[in-house]
């Protein structure tokens, strides 16, 4: 059916705002025809598009949206992008063409195609380029937006990823400090713990010393009565013998208390390790293998010797309990940098069994006086206790690293010094001629010991003159005219043992002191010993010794005499 | 309002008063939120509970602080990706003027909950531009001197603009006159 809607035809100047871009092109055989009228926006922005001109000269078509190939003539049922020829900035119409019978032409119908809202300018258009049936512009608008509000999202997202990351970054921190806090809590009560029970160890053994220096003392006098081969000689011999291995004990809890006096000297940590070697060997019995290895480079350390020596005999007696069915056991000596540590140097021994290990509860402990996983009889649980004391006391530490059923490494890290190692000591022969004559000062609180030294020194030869307090002691040595040595207790009622022999110094400044004590709490004088300013013997001792000791002081004080006089 | 007015606020006085002052017209004005969304929609209570805490807190009158807003939301919107969309909308003073009512209906497309005001201009013969300025919201009519005088700035042209009718019952509206001078020394 033909049906005419004459009725809703647009006049042209209609036609030109609605459509300021189309255009009007004529039948033409052969050719897309020629352009029959412009509208006034395309006139505008593309001025090869006049009337007359034909639709070739004036536009190219974008192939890429408008079909596979240009067809002989525009169809209606087509969207088409035109490119107006001799235009290099992208500008392109998008429109159909719509056949208009009635008069034999072709309108285009249609509006720049834009993408950005930026490439209105760039153009040369404006908003009011797109007229309001069309909705490219408002798309534009909604484009733009819409991408603001994602720029907009995607930086908050960014706040938000930068602040849980400071987030997690305080978290970490935290955690790490109450990490820190904690393991620093955990060694405060370790430290106080052990503290607390060396006070305890170091009261104990010092009671016990002064029993036992008398119990050694009269035992050994009364031995000395008797003729040699009776059998109460005996009986006093074996009760002197089981007096020093009390002695021992007592001598172990003063090191785990760090009470124990020592005599440090500047020793190769690895010289020693070797010289403890063979020792070491007969200790561990032939189903453990030893492996020792060390740096060729000397490590100083100040140490007492024999401390050491006893560090690397518990830690190696305590592997070697742990592999009952044997293994490898490997001392390995080093110089480290400890990780808290400003750069210092430390020198590392290492012992490690593959033996059973240990339980975190058992580590907790391990270096807690008497305590002892080993049967009954086994062990008296303060091997450790005195490796503790000792690395303690010489400024350094002991870590483990152990795992039940992987073996145990017990790590001690002492101080290393630049100080020069000592020669071998010059041990002076003790046993001197006793028949030395000299003026001796005793001075004891505990009358059994006063008595057996009393009586020992005597015997010795030496003129011996007794005090049971400072205040006798202090009025003898003024009424005295010469005194050759004073013997003091460190701990007397009323005035300390070194301040007494500082008075006496006053009226006999020539006087050499040895100072005894089964215990010598004060730090400051464990450490004037360690320097030689005086002599110290620890409790118990057999009363010979301290005569041995006398007569060595007097001897050398003689030689230094004589050799000032000759070269004098 | 859609979130975009409340950036705009929060922009102007953190870039010309900081974090501090913002944090404490916040506080006073009972506004939660420390980020405002652009497409999303606010209460204008909020816009309002923020315009009069920053008044209080500056020491600076209402109108002050909304003419003040007029002229930094064109600064504002051209920085915030809504530069292309006033470039759009015409290039000289009297264009845009004249073709807001427009651009604010496309905008709403996009913005359904859109209540824009409405802007007629007319000229006169001697370049002196009138301007009707019509809204539902009351009490705003300064930030309309705001803007024109931002917008002028913006293409570059220096001009005094005065209220020469205000709102009332009778008269639904609030008309400006706005008089260009000479190119601005600088833009």
């Amino acid at each position: 059916m033909n049906r005419t809607h004459s009725n809703i035809g647009l006049d042209g100047a209609a036609l030109d705002a609605s459509f300021p871009f189309r255009f009007t092109l004529s039948e033409s055989a052969g050719s897309w025809g020629r352009l029959l009228a412009v509208g006034p926006r395309l006139a505008d922005v593309v001025p090869a598009a006049r009337v007359g001109a034909a639709f070739e000269e004036v536009f190219d078509i974008d192939l890429a949206s408008g079909g596979a190939a240009v067809p002989e003539r525009p169809r209606g049922d087509t969207p088409y992008l035109l490119a107006p020829k001799g235009r290099t900035d992208g500008f392109r119409l998008r429109g159909q063409f719509v056949p208009v019978e009635s008069v034999g032409a072709t309108v285009f119908l249609g509006a720049p195609w834009v993408a950005e809202l930026d490439e209105l300018a760039r153009f040369g258009l404006s908003l009011k380029d797109f007229p309001p049936h069309e909705s490219i512009g408002d798309m534009l608008l909604l484009l733009q937006t819409r991408n603001t509000a994602l720029v907009e999202l995607r930086a908050l997202a960014t706040r938000l990823q930068e602040a849980a990351t400071t987030l997690d970054d305080r978290n970490r921190q935290l955690e790490e400090e109450l990490d820190r806090r904690q393991r620093l809590e955990a060694t405060l009560r370790q430290v106080q713990k052990m503290e607390a029970v060396g006070l305890l160890a170091g009261g104990i053994a010092h009671d016990f010393n002064n029993l036992m220096t008398a119990i050694l003392g009269f035992a050994s006098l009364a031995s000395e009565q008797l003729p040699e081969g009776t059998r109460a000689r005996t009986y006093l011999d074996e009760i002197q013998k089981v007096t020093e291995r009390a002695t021992a004990l007592t001598s172990q809890l003063l090191t785990f208390s760090r009470r124990q006096v020592v005599q440090p000297k500047i020793v190769d940590l690895s010289e020693e390790v070797r010289q403890s070697e063979s020792l070491l060997r007969r200790l561990l019995g032939e189903q453990v293998r030893l492996v020792v290895e060390h740096v060729d480079d000397p490590i100083a350390v100040k140490i007492d010797p024999n401390a050491l020596h006893q560090i690397v005999m518990n830690l190696a007696v305590n592997a070697r309990d742990a592999m009952p069915d044997g293994g490898v056991l490997t001392v390995r000596t080093s110089a480290v940098e400890k990780a808290d540590d400003d750069g210092g140097r430390w020198a590392l021994l290492e012992v490690r069994d593959e033996g059973c290990g240990m339980s975190p509860e058992a580590i907790e402990r391990v270096f807690e006086p008497f305590y002892t996983t080993k049967s009954q009889g086994q062990g008296t649980g303060l091997g450790l206790s005195t490796v503790y004391g000792i690395v303690q006391q010489a400024g350094g530490e002991t870590t483990i690293e152990s795992e039940v059923g992987k073996g145990t490494c017990f790590r001690v890290l002492l101080p290393t010094t630049r100080e020069a190692i000592d020669g071998a000591a010059a041990e002076a022969a003790s046993r001197s001629g006793r028949n030395v004559e000299a003026s001796i000062l005793l001075v004891e609180d505990e009358p059994a010991i006063l008595a057996v030294l009393e009586t020992t020194l005597r015997e010795v030869g030496f003129t011996v003159h007794a005090a049971s307090d400072p205040a006798a002691a202090l009025r003898q040595a003024t009424a005295l005219e010469a005194l050759d040595v004073l013997v003091s207790d460190v701990g007397l009622p009323g005035m300390p043992g070194p301040a007494l022999a500082e008075e006496i110094r006053q009226v006999h400044p020539s006087v050499r002191t040895i100072f005894m004590s089964g215990y010598a709490p004060d730090a400051a004088f464990r450490r004037s010993v360690g320097s030689g300013e005086h002599e110290f013997m620890q409790k118990p001792f057999p009363p010979h010794r301290l005569a041995d000791r006398i007569a060595n002081l007097v001897a050398q004080r003689d030689n230094k005499e004589s050799r000032s006089s000759c070269t004098g | 309002m859609y979130g975009m007015i409340n950036r705009a606020v929060q922009g102007l006085v953190l870039d010309r008063h900081g974090e501090e002052t913002w944090a404490r017209i916040r506080t006073m004005a009972k506004v939660e939120e420390t980020e405002f969304l652009s497409m999303e929609q606010y209460p204008d209570e909020t816009t309002y509970r923020l315009v009069a805490a920053s008044s209080e807190v500056l020491g600076v009158p209402a109108e002050e602080i909304l003419e003040a807003f007029g002229e930094y939301w064109i600064e504002y919107t051209a920085e915030a990706g809504y530069g292309e969309i006033m470039l759009a909308a015409g290039r000289t003073l009297p264009e845009f003027l004249a073709n807001l009512d427009q651009l604010h209906t496309r905008i709403r497309f996009g913005m359904p909950h859109l209540r824009p005001p409405s802007f007629s201009v007319s000229e006169a013969e001697d370049g002196t531009l009138t301007l009707r300025y019509v809204s539902e919201r009351r009490g705003l009519a300064p930030l309309v001197v705001g803007l024109v005088k931002g917008l002028a700035r913006r293409f570059g042209e220096r001009v005094d603009i005065d209220r020469i009718a205000e709102r009332s019952d009778e008269r639904p509206y609030d008309e400006f006159r706005i008089v260009r001078h000479a190119p601005a020394e600088s833009t």
